[in-house]
């Protein structure tokens, strides 16, 4: 069973997500996949592969959330001073070093007592970013920045079908902070380590590093093609691990919490695709309205940064407006993947811009 | 033509689903050939898939596909 970590007195008081406005359209890339207009067609409404968002040229995760912070402080929502950390979730860093948050820090001209941390974790690192600022919270009085960003496409073969479709890039900025509020904050978080290569990057870094071969592009016995320095995703495995191991979680921290499924407002989940949403909700018996499944399709999947994502386009609106209890699940990457249940809102600001 | 194999050729026209013992580790299907045939198969049979039975066991071959979907119409015939 899944320990269940407990926070109280912490709080999101506002989530920024940030998109490119370069949009993509699965429709105009089927030659990319060897795929004719017929079956492309049915995999965008089984899959609900539509659009999504993607970086041009050499922008990074950190571009993006730079463009948010900027528009933060232009609107008085966030004062440099007022930062105690800056704790940036990313798969795609600036640079292999320094970290990612310290080029952030620097840029912001923050305080030398602004602490920086990079986590690199995927669909699950906007739960472990939460946990980490919650953790830093019980030693730091000024607010936490929680930024998560990636830029994966730049990491994707265009030519491989089973990955390339489904990713989108984006940024997005959590202000947490303490608060006087005693409400409980639940969490639970896991990790495979055995399942490592299940979504990986297999050369480029130390292990494996770049090559003249692993930057060659090859032709793999399913028609997908894909370089050792391009994202591969073992999908039928993940598939099945997002359908086993994830609800066994989600259920675990329930039981363990009292809470009732009802009682739950909003179930924000990481966005992998439309159709295993689908079957998720059917099996926590979850409502499609309550659980919503339509960020893939509209901006891709942004790996840790679908949750705030999901959460701006959804239903921001609402947590302008009032308190909501929610339930956000991430997995992914590590294999990780954790459940967390709070109550956010009313929030300072939510919202979605384009850069 | 049996209905699963119409399906799967359907999928990919130029592979020899009925020779094969192995989809996924011949290659013949990838993970997104996988959903779509999950969402066919539903569809044709009216079953209710859970996400958990999508695991290679029940996806291997015909014989396999054929008995899981079996065991989902409880032993009705196709």
């Amino acid at each position: 069973m899944a320990k269940v970590y407990k926070c109280s007195n912490k709080k999101i008081s506002g989530i920024l997500s940030v998109v490119p406005k370069n949009t993509v359209r699965f429709i105009d890339e089927l030659d990319n996949y060897n795929l004719s207009k017929e079956r492309g067609l049915e995999m965008q409404r089984t899959i609900g592969l539509y659009e999504r968002r993607l970086v041009q040229d050499e922008e990074c995760a950190s571009d993006l959330c730079l463009y948010g912070l900027e528009n933060l402080i232009n609107n008085n929502f966030l004062k440099i001073e007022d930062i105690g950390a800056i704790i940036f979730v990313t798969q795609t860093p600036d640079h292999f070093m320094p970290p990612t948050s310290s080029i952030i820090q620097g840029k912001l001209n923050c305080s030398k007592d602004v602490l920086c941390f990079d986590i690199n974790q995927g669909c699950a690192g906007y739960l472990y970013g939460l946990f980490q600022a919650f953790m830093l919270l019980d030693h730091i009085d000024k607010k936490v920045l929680l930024l998560n960003g990636d830029t994966l496409s730049r990491r994707c073969c265009p030519y491989d079908r089973n990955i390339y479709p489904l990713i989108g890039d984006a940024g997005s900025i959590t202000i947490v902070e303490k608060s006087d509020d005693q409400d409980e904050i639940y969490l639970n978080l896991q990790s495979d380590g055995t399942r490592y290569d299940w979504l990986i990057i297999p050369a480029g870094a130390f292990r494996k590093p770049s090559t003249e071969q692993t930057r060659e592009i090859k032709l793999y016995p399913d028609g997908n093609k894909r370089s050792e320095e391009d994202f591969y995703m073992n999908g039928a495995g993940v598939f099945t691990f997002t359908q086993v191991d994830v609800p066994l979680t989600i259920k675990e921290l329930f039981e363990k919490t009292n809470i009732r499924l009802e009682e739950i407002d909003y179930f924000m989940f990481h966005q992998p695709n439309r159709f295993m949403l689908q079957k998720l909700a059917k099996k926590l018996g979850v409502s499609e309205e309550k659980l919503p499944n339509n960020i893939v399709g509209k901006f891709g999947n942004s790996s840790s940064v679908s949750i705030p994502v999901n959460i701006c386009w959804n239903i921001a609106n609402i947590l302008l407006e009032r308190r909501l209890k929610i339930c956000m699940s991430g997995f992914g990457v590590g294999l990780s993947w954790g459940t967390l249940i709070m109550n956010m809102g009313p929030l300072e600001f939510c919202s979605l811009v384009e850069k | 033509m049996d209905k699963i194999l119409e399906i799967l050729k359907n999928l990919h026209p130029e592979h020899d689903y009925s020779n094969s013992d192995d989809f996924i580790k011949e290659s013949l299907i990838d993970s997104l050939d996988v959903v779509i045939l999950v969402d066919r198969l539903e569809k044709e049979f009216g079953v209710f898939i859970d996400g958990a039975d999508v695991v290679p066991e029940n996806f291997k071959n015909l014989n396999t596909i054929r008995n899981f979907i079996l065991r989902l119409k409880d032993g009705k015939s196709l």
